[in-house]
Formats: C-alpha cells, sequence, structure tokens
C-alpha cells in the first residue's frame, strides 16, 4: 500500500511537471489531482485520518523537492 | 502587492537569514539527526538493549512486590516504571517517590499562611533487562537524582536540538524564537518569490553556481513549504511553551503559579485512598496494554495508591495508531478503563492541537518509515537557510557595487564554514565517541564526557576555518572528514557487537544495522559528490545571469 502510494505520487508530480515549469494543460491538472487524492486516501487507509494525512503531505513534500533536485538527470537518461 | 512592499520584504528575508541562518541549520541538521534520538540511535549506543526477550510481566508485578517492602510506606504514594529498550530506557528502572518528601513535624500556621511542603524525595531501583537483577539503587531528591543520570550521544543530541544545552530558560528561548523567525522566513519568502507556482519544477544547476543556489533554495522553500511551517510552528511553540506561555497562563489564571497550571492539565489524578489492602495487578494491566494498539509500544507505567483497592495505573502508550501519545487507564484488578491523549481533559480542540505537537516535530508517530520522512524533509530546512546565505553572498560579491568589501564576505563564508561544517563533524563524530568512551575508556556515564569531543571539535573547525589559508580547500578537506567518520560507523559497530548480530538478527540489530549502512552510504555518496564537484564546478562570476536572478527574486 505504501509502495503504491509513493508510485501514484511520483506519477501525478510528474503529470504536473512540463518542461521544468508547471504543466498548463488542464487534462494534466485534473489527472494528477485525481492521482495525489487517490494516494491520500491510500495512506488514509493504511495509517488513520489523521497520520494518513500528516505522512500524504510530508511524502509529496519529500518526493516533490527530490523529483525537482534530480529532474534534470532524469533528462540525461 | 506594490515593489516597494516586496522590496522590503525580500530585505526583511534577507537580513533574518543573515542573523539568525547558520543558527538555523545547527538547529534544524541537530534536529534530523535527534528525529532517530530515541529509539533508534540509543539500540545503536547499547547493543545490550537490542535482543531483548518480551517483557516478563509477571516478573515486573513480583519486582514491585519485592521492592516495594523495601522502602517507607509515604514513599509508595507514586510508582513509576519505565520498560527497558523503549524509548531511551535501557534498564528496568523502578522510582518509588513520595511527592510532599519525608514528613515534617506539626507545626502552627500562621494566619494566611499555606503549609510548606519539603520537596520531592524518592527511591530508584535499576535493573538489569536481560536477567532482572539489581544493578543501582539511589534514594533522594528527586531533583538530584535525576540529575546525575546516566546518559549517551542520544540524549545529548536530543537535548541539544531542544536547547542547545544552555538549559531554561535561555537555551529554550533561543530555539522558540529561531522557530518564529523560521515562520518569519517562511512568510516573507512566499511573498517575494513571485512565481512560486510557474518555478516549481525550476532547477538549473548546469547553468551555474548563483542559479544552483537560487532555484535549489526555492525548489526546496516551495515544496517544503508544509513541512517547514509545522516544524517553525510546534518548535517555537514547544520552545516557548515553558519559558513563556506556561508562566504567562499561569499569571493570568493561577496567580503565577505554574506548577499548579501543570498540574491541572497534566498531572494523573490522585485516587481517593480507601486503605483497604489488596495487590495491584500489574501483570494483567501491562499484558492487556501492550495488546491495545498493534503497533504502539508501552514505555511506562504509574501506579498511585499502590497496594490499595482504589489503586490506578496509567500506562504510556506511543508510535501507535494515533498521532499522539496515549494514556490507558486500568484500576487496581488490572482492569482496562480508559485509553486518551494527554491533554485530552482540555476542552474543545486546544488538547488535541497540543497533543500533536511533540509527535509532528519529531515525527514518531509512524515508526521508522516516518522518522526517515522527517530526517529528509529535515535536512532539507537545514539547506535552505545555508542556500539562503550562499546566494546571498554570491550575489554580494558579484554586484557592480558590493555593499560590503571582499574581506567581509570572506570572514562570512569562513563563519559558515566553519560553523555550519563543524556542527555537521562533530554531530557525526559522536558516533566514534561514544564507542570509544564506552568501551575504551570505560566511562561510567558517557553523556557528561560526550561535551568535549563535541564542542571541541565544534569550535576547533569554526577558529580553524578564520585561520586557514584557502575556505574553499577546508570545506572540501571537511567532506573528506565527514565521509571518513561517516564510514567508520559501520566497523564500529561490527567491533562493538559483531558476534551479537551475526547470533540474532533482531528488530534493534536491524536497526542499527540500518544506521550502519545509511552513514556507510552517506559517506561515499560524499566523496563521490566531492569527486564530481572537482570535475564539473560551473562558472560562478557570469554576472549577466546575476542580474537575472536578481531580477527574478525582487
Amino acid at each position: 500500500m505504501i509502495v503504491s502510494a509513493i508510485l501514484i505520487i511520483l506519477i501525478g508530480i510528474y503529470l504536473l511537471q512540463n518542461n521544468e515549469a508547471l504543466t498548463k494543460q488542464s487534462t494534466k491538472k485534473v489527472a494528477s489531482s485525481l492521482l495525489l487524492l487517490l494516494s491520500a486516501f491510500l495512506l488514509i487507509v493504511e495509517f488513520g485520518t489523521m497520520r494518513g494525512i500528516f505522512i500524504f503531505i510530508s511524502l509529496v513534500s519529500l518526493l516533490g523537492t527530490l523529483f525537482t533536485l534530480f529532474l534534470y538527470k532524469l533528462k540525461d537518461i | 502587492m506594490k515593489s516597494k512592499t516586496i522590496k522590503k520584504l525580500y530585505t526583511l528575508h534577507s537580513w533574518v537569514g543573515i542573523i539568525t541562518g547558520i543558527l538555523l541549520f545547527v538547529i534544524a541538521f541537530t534536529g534530523a539527526v535527534s528525529v532517530f534520538g530515541r529509539e533508534e540511535i540509543k539500540f545503536w549506543t547499547t547493543p545490550e538493549i537490542r535482543a531483548l526477550a518480551p517483557l516478563d510481566t509477571v516478573k515486573v508485578e513480583r519486582l514491585i512486590e519485592e521492592y516495594s517492602t523495601k522502602v517507607p510506606e509515604h514513599y509508595k504514594e507514586e510508582v513509576i516504571v519505565f520498560l527497558p529498550g523503549v524509548r531511551s530506557s535501557t534498564r528496568l528502572f523502578m522510582m518509588f517517590e513520595s511527592h510532599h518528601g519525608e514528613p515534617q513535624e506539626d507545626t502552627e500556621l500562621l494566619e494566611g499562611e499555606k503549609p510548606k511542603h519539603n520537596p520531592p524525595v524518592a527511591t530508584i531501583f535499576e535493573f538489569d533487562p536481560i536477567t532482572y537483577e539489581l544493578v543501582e539503587e539511589r534514594t533522594g531528591l528527586v531533583e538530584e537524582l535525576f540529575a546525575k543520570s546516566q546518559y549517551d550521544m542520544a540524549e545529548f543530541i536530543v537535548g541539544f536540538h531542544a536547547d542547545l544545552h544552555m538549559g531554561r530558560p535561555i537555551g529554550l528561548l533561543t530555539t522558540g524564537v529561531l522557530g518564529l523567525t523560521m515562520m518569519l522566513s517562511i512568510v516573507t519568502g512566499i511573498f517575494i518569490h513571485r512565481k512560486i507556482l510557474a518555478q516549481l519544477f525550476t532547477f538549473r544547476p548546469r547553468k551555474n553556481y548563483s542559479l544552483m543556489l537560487n532555484d535549489g533554495h526555492k525548489a526546496i522553500g516551495v515544496w517544503g513549504l508544509v513541512f517547514n511551517s509545522v516544524i517553525a510552528f510546534t518548535g517555537a511553540f514547544l520552545g516557548l511553551a515553558i519559558v513563556v506561555l506556561v508562566p504567562a497562563a499561569a499569571f493570568v489564571s493561577f496567580n503565577g503559579d505554574q506548577e499548579k497550571l501543570i498540574e491541572t492539565f497534566t498531572a494523573i489524578p490522585d485516587p481517593v485512598i480507601q486503605y483497604i489492602a489488596q495487590p495491584t495487578s500489574v501483570s494483567t494491566a501491562l499484558s492487556h496494554a501492550m495488546t491495545l494498539d498493534e503497533e504502539g509500544k508501552v514505555s511506562s507505567l504509574t501506579i498511585k495508591g499502590y497496594g490499595d483497592a482504589s489503586a490506578m495505573m496509567y500506562l504510556n502508550v506511543s508510535d501507535g495508531e494515533s498521532v499522539a501519545a496515549q494514556t490507558a487507564s486500568y484500576n487496581a484488578n488490572g482492569e482496562f478503563v480508559e485509553l486518551y491523549g494527554n491533554f485530552a481533559r482540555l476542552d474543545g480542540i486546544s488538547g488535541a492541537i497540543l497533543d500533536v505537537m511533540f509527535p509532528l516535530h519529531f515525527g514518531n508517530f509512524g515508526g521508522v518509515f516516518v522518522k526517515i520522512i522527517w530526517a529528509v524533509l529535515g535536512l532539507g530546512t537545514a539547506l535552505l537557510p545555508l542556500t539562503g546565505l550562499m546566494l546571498w553572498m554570491e550575489r554580494g560579491v558579484n554586484s557592480a557595487n558590493p555593499k560590503y568589501s571582499s574581506k567581509t564576505y570572506q570572514r562570512f563564508n569562513r563563519l559558515i564554514v566553519g560553523g555550519c561544517g563543524g556542527i555537521v563533524v562533530a554531530t557525526f563524530l559522536l558516533f566514534p565517541a561514544n564507542a570509544f568512551l564506552k568501551y575504551i575508556m570505560v566511562v561510567e556515564n558517557v553523556g557528561p564526557a560526550i561535551w568535549w569531543p563535541f564542542f571541541g571539535s565544534w569550535l576547533f573547525i569554526t577558529v580553524w576555518a578564520f585561520i586557514t589559508q584557502c575556505e574553499k580547500r577546508f570545506a572540501k578537506q571537511l567532506t573528506i572528514l565527514t565521509a571518513t567518520i561517516l564510514m567508520s560507523i559501520l566497523p564500529i559497530d561490527i567491533i562493538v557487537s559483531g558476534r551479537d548480530m551475526m547470533k540474532s538478527m533482531t528488530y534493534g540489530h536491524q536497526v542499527s544495522l540500518g544506521i550502519d549502512l545509511v552513514c556507510l552510504s552517506m559517506g561515499l555518496y560524499l566523496l563521490k559528490v566531492l569527486k564530481q564537484f572537482k570535475k564539473t564546478q560551473p562558472n560562478s562570476t557570469e554576472s549577466n545571469e546575476i542580474g537575472v536572478i536578481a531580477k527574478e527574486s525582487v
């Protein structure tokens, strides 16, 4: 469950990004929001409401930061 | 918002960062490490508690019964037991305490005079966590007994993060005010960073050094906005609560009586003693509390009115399904009464908020998984003031009309390298220093002795940064030193506990090995980064790019 939530958050963050900036496509934004909501739901199921929300917020912060800082390396691949 | 106002906010953001930046890095970095202070680092420093058998609750009950006969009757007012291998407790700790001290002769009170109480006294028994044999016994004033408590690097680093080991009120006030300044930096940062969402994914490390710092500062700041706000708020609260908020609230509502205020909201109520002798079913209560929450750990037990039919037991359950630590209460027969948060007695939402302050700050509400997230994000929090300071210097040095002389910038750079690099080295040096003091010097109480390598190395590095010829080379040397210390942690642990580790891979050994491997990986990564940095150091003096950054920010 946790691994799935992490992967979904990563996909959600990836969809939000377009050429090192926030995407302007509404479809991508909506899809990303839905994915993030799904991962929040998974974490709430796993950890309970309050813990799940805090863990979701912290995971988005962490994965978002790492994704942004290592995006240039992903482009090399 | 008008550009004039934004410029003012930018100046405020810069100055708050310049004044508090180094200290904020120190607090945030040690905070990221102290997330693991209780109990992961404790497992590393104390191999003897890594493979403890499940608690023998019947044995604990018998020990309380046996040793309760060895203390004066009034010492049984409250019995406190800390279980071994949970949080920072290494031994089975048992304390029989009289809150009202030794009985005093009856003296007539003058009109309006309140009866005076003697200071609380107690007898402490400490037992071996494996054999349950008595290891230490001491009696005296509670304050003195705790002042002489043994501690090691685990408590040292948590204590340093909390109050910089400056104690109350100065230390707590400093960290509390730093939390407030961090909140100020966050708010001003939001206003001055206009393209907050558009540049959410912008990080250009290959263009030049300034852009790398600028983008890194923004990326870490924006993504970590909520986390940093929570850490700043809870940190300010935890720092200021005892030294400012409690005295203020006591002044308003309790005629300045702080103890009364704390007792009203946190103390466990005293039962009405019935003077009917009845054994207290400690074992039943302990066994039940351990099954109460699948993930939770029972860390301590408090018994009021021990040996009486009215006795009540209160067990602390932490790291469970609830964010806040819970108290489970039981009656003398060991029957479960209720489970509640520590501040649950407060009306409304305030009790719930107070209960989550501590776990939210230290990330101890979801096991090691949450602690790892908290530690990495905490490192991000530490990088924020550092990148901000470096950016401010980079802009200053490359500006057409620098505000200060190059000497001033250089001195400040040396202070950053020495102060920040020094704390990193000193923190990781705690691991080998702890092992050296415990196993080679055979120091009984490692805690006070560990001050010397920690503060000594930090001071030495800070001073050396001002003496050395080239601070950049010195920073590289510090990186190599940090990497070497980090890589030495695994071999030290293998030497200390290798044979036991091979015999049984218990949770304690797994945690300890996890620390070893993470430190080894970080050491190797630091060396790799250093090697890459030498090869591809970007040009930092492209004035046209600096102009772009300045325009983007203001």
